[in-house]
């Protein structure tokens, strides 16, 4: 079938050759309009005399792109050291692809990016204001005075900018839409392994990094009102409980999405209500509360985690000289249930796949 | 009278059906959402109370039974139409071939779909509060009239915010964080307006914004006074429903949408 295809294209090219030849371009046929290189097996069609051609190759004028090299077979991909230094080039080529392609959004459709932003930035400052100014009108709230409630709505406002900067895109963080519509198969399908895209995917530095560094800025600002400085031991300890936090917040959403794999249409946006009670409920400090409910909220539920614990840590009040290592535990925690529920949930999505799309390429 | 009206009714009940169509898990997923956020919102009041914070006159119970019907009464306080959302699907063009205006499928169906919740979350909720000393009785009688005005005018600015979207060339998720931003800071549903520093309260509770949640809820624990509200109420949605016809009539021909 190649041989055939191949002498077709042979034949029209000859064809379209004569038809160039006959009129008056000065031009070969091989720089005319196409779009494509062509490259034909030396087992191709025989020519007049019966003589196998040479292959031929179209020339491109002002060529740029080049054919991309094919996947290396197994046998040949590098092993030990060299796997990882490979997988970490291909890492950071993704994370350039995507960062290109969101300052690309933002180049080619300029207003409606900035619209988005400017939305998301605003939806952000009124998220964070409410709790600042009942602790202004309040003097404080939750045994919090208003500075340092503006210190755990800054780093309450870091995690969100951390979610939406490096996982909101494709919805990576939302992994139950991408599971329930059955979009799984997209990823699969890919050359890459899982983790990798879906550590890469969701990257927005350009279009969203708004929240980021808003958060960047209340936390420097509660810092200087506190009399604190940003010390690289605090900057340390402060990146550690951003990460805890990425870890507990992706974990649950991942635990949840992961129910969309039995149930793709009801639990579509599960991922999303988790992701929102986590971050709405996280700007509250919950100083003063009931025993009970405190563990619960540090534990269960681990809201509790999110800014307040961290910011009663940065501000060393008494009782939570433990709060980063109980951080962490959770952390691991939450990240490896979310981790094993996602798997069983592959497992059976590959016996079952997916049955939203139809035949005719719409979703149900 | 009836025979027109019928049609509504028969709109309405439909999309009432069709809340449920998603399964019990896509349904209770935004009640557990309301239940946490009411649940923290009535924790962050009784801290502040056994804080000693000056409250201002204002006591205990009536910020907890603010904050429990705010949420209890969400989705009326806080109107949103199918309108935003069938611009983006393209669905907006079926109501244009319906026997029926377009406004009023809209509003049948918003009203359908409000059963669900009311029936499922909000009932609950009044009743659990009255188990707790919540009493679910308004302090005053205005509540009723100054919840009809809200509603009133929520569907206008929904069907403004929906010209908006037209003019943005179907910017559907900008407009929704814009509108819930708006919702939690200028509304008075989420944080009473005399909770509010600076004196910022008094100049929100009568734009727009504060009359559609922060009225009525303010009259239902008596936080303010009708004398007050309600002629404000009355002044807001009687300028905002004709800026809405006329707005969504010129923006009609500028509609732009897809579907799949």
């Amino acid at each position: 079938m190649a041989d055939k295809n191949s002498s077709e294209k042979l034949c029209f090219s000859e064809e379209k050759r004569r038809i160039c030849e006959s009129k008056i371009h000065g031009q070969s046929c091989a720089q005319i309009g196409s779009s494509f290189r062509t490259r034909r097996s030396s087992s191709s069609s025989f020519d007049s005399k019966g003589r196998v051609p040479e292959p031929a190759k179209l020339i491109l004028r002002n060529e740029k792109r080049r054919v991309p090299e094919p996947a290396k077979a197994d046998s040949e991909a590098p092993r030990g050291g060299g796997m990882i230094k490979a997988r970490l080039k291909q890492l950071f080529k993704l994370y350039a692809l995507y960062a290109r392609m969101d300052a690309q959004w933002l180049l080619h459709d300029t207003r409606n990016g900035i619209f988005c932003i400017l939305g998301d930035l605003l939806s952000n400052l009124a998220g964070l204001s409410g709790v600042f100014l009942l602790a202004v009108r309040f003097n404080g709230v939750g045994g919090l005075s208003a500075n340092e409630v503006l210190l755990l709505l800054g780093l309450s406002g870091l995690g969100d900018g951390m979610i939406m900067t490096f996982f909101s895109g494709f919805n990576v963080a939302n992994i139950s839409r991408r599971v329930g519509r059955g979009q799984v198969d997209h990823m699969l399908i890919q050359p890459v392994p899982l983790w990798m895209q879906l550590l890469t995917e969701g990257f927005l530095p350009v279009t969203g990094s708004q929240t980021l560094l808003l958060g960047g800025v209340v936390t420097g600002v509660a810092l200087s009102r506190l009399g604190l400085w940003l010390s690289p031991a605090m900057a340390l300890q402060i990146a550690l409980m951003l990460i805890f936090r990425l870890m507990i917040q992706l974990g649950l959403s991942y635990l949840a999405g992961s129910r969309a794999f039995y149930r793709p249409v009801s639990c579509e946006e599960l991922s999303s209500v988790v992701l929102d009670l986590t971050s709405s409920l996280s700007k509250y400090p919950f100083s003063g509360l009931a025993g009970w409910l405190t563990v619960v909220l540090v534990s269960v539920l681990p809201v509790g985690l999110m800014a307040w614990m961290p910011a009663m840590v940065i501000l060393n009040k008494p009782g939570f000289s433990l709060g980063m290592a109980w951080m962490a535990a959770v952390a691991v925690m939450c990240a490896g249930l979310g981790a094993i529920f996602f798997r069983k949930g592959l497992s059976y999505y590959g016996k079952t796949g997916s049955a939203r799309y139809r035949a005719i390429g719409h979703r149900s | 009278m009836f025979a027109a009206l019928k049609k509504y009714w028969v709109t309405a009940r439909l999309c009432a059906r069709q809340m449920s169509y998603f399964g019990l898990a896509d349904l209770m997923g935004g009640y557990l959402l309301r239940l946490a956020q009411m649940a923290v919102m009535l924790m962050v009041w009784s801290a502040l109370f056994h804080q000693g914070a000056d409250m201002q006159g204002m006591t205990l119970n009536q910020m907890l039974r603010y904050t429990l019907l705010s949420s209890a009464l969400q989705p009326l306080l806080d109107v949103r139409t199918p309108a935003t959302a069938m611009l983006h699907s393209g669905e907006l063009l079926s109501p244009y071939q319906r026997p029926m205006p377009v406004f009023g499928q809209l509003i049948a169906q918003t009203v359908g779909g409000w059963a669900m919740g009311l029936l499922l979350y909000s009932l609950p909720c009044l009743v659990m509060g009255a188990l707790f000393g919540l009493s679910p009785i308004p302090d005053s009688p205005w509540f009723f009239l100054s919840l009809l005005l809200s509603m009133a005018q929520g569907f206008a600015v929904d069907f403004l915010f929906a010209c908006l979207q037209i003019h943005l060339k179907s910017m559907e998720w900008t407009i929704h964080v814009i509108r819930g931003a708006l919702n939690a800071l200028l509304t008075g549903a989420v944080i009473p307006f005399a909770a509010l520093p600076w004196g910022i309260g008094e100049f929100l509770s009568l734009t727009p914004f504060g009359t559609m949640a922060g009225a009525p809820l303010s009259l239902f624990v008596s936080l303010d006074g009708a004398a007050r509200l309600i002629p404000a109420q009355i002044l807001w949605t009687a300028a905002l429903w004709p800026l809405a016809v006329w707005a969504f009539h010129r923006s009609r021909e500028r509609m732009v949408s897809y579907g799949g």
